[in-house]
């Protein structure tokens, strides 16, 4: 059983919503841990700071991969915000020199419930229809935000975990591909867990 | 901060604790100086201070629950340490069927060993600790709860106290005692009165107060740990006599911040807060017990009180619970048996712990240029159970 990390700029909505939904598919084959209690964006952003923390969980808490969690703000398709989080990226993997190494960076969480709308729509009692591809909506979380003001229960960001745990993993495959997708991901993540 | 280095004649070694509030059955070794308790919003940190308080205020016939309290002695002069200890039972009586409450005391160390066994006591509401023990003094224990007790805040009011006059031998003794009709006002303020009123000099007809007191030692620690530079009694302290009593009235309490001289009502809540903390544990010579300390402080003005609480610690036990990370900080490696886990069990109650020798090796061989803190805010270190999905 692998114990794969989970890092991202909020330990409580983000890294547990992504554990939940990698579980559903690979509660035989892994762990999920999320490390970094009480981290923001700007604080993944202090890289030694990180770097140190981190070199002392994967430690202790023998992880053998690590999956890092950014929100991209933008497009997938916006080359320059996608860099600044490679960059920072690879100067953390450079910097950690320890092995297992594996650092996946996956984009915007609330693209992969528009990926699942059904399911989101269940959740808020709404019969919202997604007029593009999830990867295509510019701003997702202030798209859900949007469709359920009017709603009796409007979205936070705090809702993620509980939506996570509904959500469908096979919709979200079929419907989040392509470059920096969902997909890629778990193409990515399935070569190195098989 | 080695045990070698405390001074503390007498100190809680021990605590086995059973039916009290959220603590079903619970056991804690305790040092001398600094012990810092850590552990979520509910897990029973406030209930064992609680418990701590009245065992060692001379209540504990007021405590229904089971416990087991053991109490280390050193003798400085002897230089040799007893372990007395105090069991509370409630056993049932096979004939009667009632339950009866059994008290055994025992005594290791030295020549007077004691093992008995008796009923308490409702008449004496202290441990009966052998003579030739260091005074309940020693033990007699203080709580800082969160906030401030409704008696400080009597601080905005003007306050009054009598002295009896003695004459021994020729010398003018000054005996403090509460005036019936002063506000109320917390044991600190009270040994600040009557540390003046027991240090007052008469000479023809003239009234003035010797310079060495202990409440300028109070003065000293609120120079060096808070923003209040000094505090004065305004107005200059006035007897009148009535027949062989003096009285003091409209004793006021002023304090210098920022070089402005302010009243109580004057000064911020955190700044209330430090001279509560500081005047209470500098002037009680016994148990500290103190809740969340850095509750309306600065984190630079913690970092202060902090320091303040280690010093102090060398002379006295100090119990402290926190949510503060920052407040590991001040333990050296070799201080780390000294933080204490908390928390609740559904079935088990509250539960307390050291850290293991693992963890506290983990501690010790963190990543070059983490702190305890750094453990404690951004990892599980801390956290009772692994967080895994």
């Amino acid at each position: 059983m692998k114990r794969i990390g989970i890092v991202s700029e909020n330990y409580n909505n983000d890294s547990i919503a992504v554990g939940r939904l990698l579980k559903k598919k690979y509660s035989d084959q892994a762990v999920f841990v999320p490390l970094l209690k009480s981290i923001s964006g700007k604080g993944l952003d202090e890289i030694r700071k990180v770097v140190k923390i981190l070199k002392d969980e994967i430690k202790q808490k023998k992880i053998d991969l690590l999956i890092l969690v950014r929100d991209l703000d933008g497009l997938t398709s916006e080359k320059k915000k996608i860099n600044t989080i490679e960059s920072w990226a690879e100067k953390i993997q450079k910097q950690l020199v320890i092995n297992p190494q594996l650092f996946i960076v996956i984009f915007e969480l609330e693209a992969f419930i528009l990926a699942d709308i059904e399911t989101f729509n269940k959740i808020y009692k709404l019969k919202y229809q997604l007029k593009t591809s999830p990867k295509f909506q510019s701003e997702p979380k202030e798209l859900l935000k949007q469709i359920t003001r009017k709603s009796k229960r409007k979205y936070k960001e705090s809702d993620a975990p509980e939506i996570f745990q509904q959500l469908n993993f096979q919709k979200i495959y079929q419907n989040h591909k392509g470059q920096n997708s969902f997909q890629s991901f778990i193409k990515e993540l399935e070569n190195t867990l098989n | 901060m080695s045990a070698k280095k405390h001074t503390n004649s007498a100190y809680i070694s021990h605590v086995h604790l059973k039916g009290y509030k959220s603590i079903i059955d619970t056991e804690v070794e305790l040092h001398p100086g600094l012990n810092i308790i850590i552990g979520p919003n509910g897990s029973g940190k406030t209930n064992f201070l609680e418990f701590l308080h009245k065992i060692s205020s001379a209540q504990p016939n007021k405590i229904e629950s089971e416990f087991e309290v053991k109490l280390k002695f050193y003798f400085k002069n002897k230089n040799n340490e007893y372990t007395y200890s105090v069991k509370k039972e409630l056993e049932v009586n096979d004939k009667t069927k009632k339950i009866e409450k059994k008290l055994k005391e025992k005594l290791v160390g030295g020549e007077q060993d004691i093992d008995s066994e008796r009923e308490p006591d409702k008449s004496v509401n202290f441990f009966p600790i052998p003579n030739g023990f260091p005074d309940w003094k020693d033990l007699d224990s203080i709580i800082i709860r969160f906030g401030l007790p409704i008696k400080m805040q009597n601080l905005s009011q003007s306050l009054s106290f009598t002295v009896r006059v003695l004459n021994i031998g020729g010398d003018t003794n000054f005996t403090y005692t509460s005036y019936e009709f002063s506000p109320k006002i917390t044991s600190g303020i009270e040994k600040i009165l009557k540390d003046i009123s027991s240090s007052i000099v008469y000479k023809k007809n003239d009234i003035s107060i010797n310079s060495d007191l202990s409440f300028d030692e109070v003065k000293r620690n609120l120079k060096k740990f808070t923003p209040i530079k000094s505090v004065r009694i305004m107005p200059k302290l006035d007897l009148a006599k009535v027949n062989s009593y003096y009285r003091a009235d409209y004793v006021n309490f002023e304090f210098s911040v920022e070089n402005n001289w302010l009243k109580w009502n004057q000064l911020s809540d955190g700044t209330k807060r430090l001279f509560y903390i500081i005047s209470e544990v500098t002037l009680n010579d016994g148990l500290c017990l103190i809740e969340e300390p850095e509750i309306g402080v600065h984190p630079n003005q913690y970092d202060k009180i902090l320091n303040f609480l280690k010093e102090q610690a060398e002379e006295k036990q100090i119990i402290i619970t926190t949510h503060s990370p920052r407040t590991l900080d001040i333990l050296e490696d070799e201080e780390l048996d000294r933080i204490i886990l908390t928390r609740y069990d559904r079935e088990l109650g509250t539960k307390m712990r050291h850290l293991n020798e693992a963890e506290i090796k983990h501690a010790k061989n963190k990543e070059d240029g983490l702190f305890l803190s750094d453990l404690w805010t951004w990892t599980s270190f801390f956290d009772e159970e692994e967080t895994v999905i």
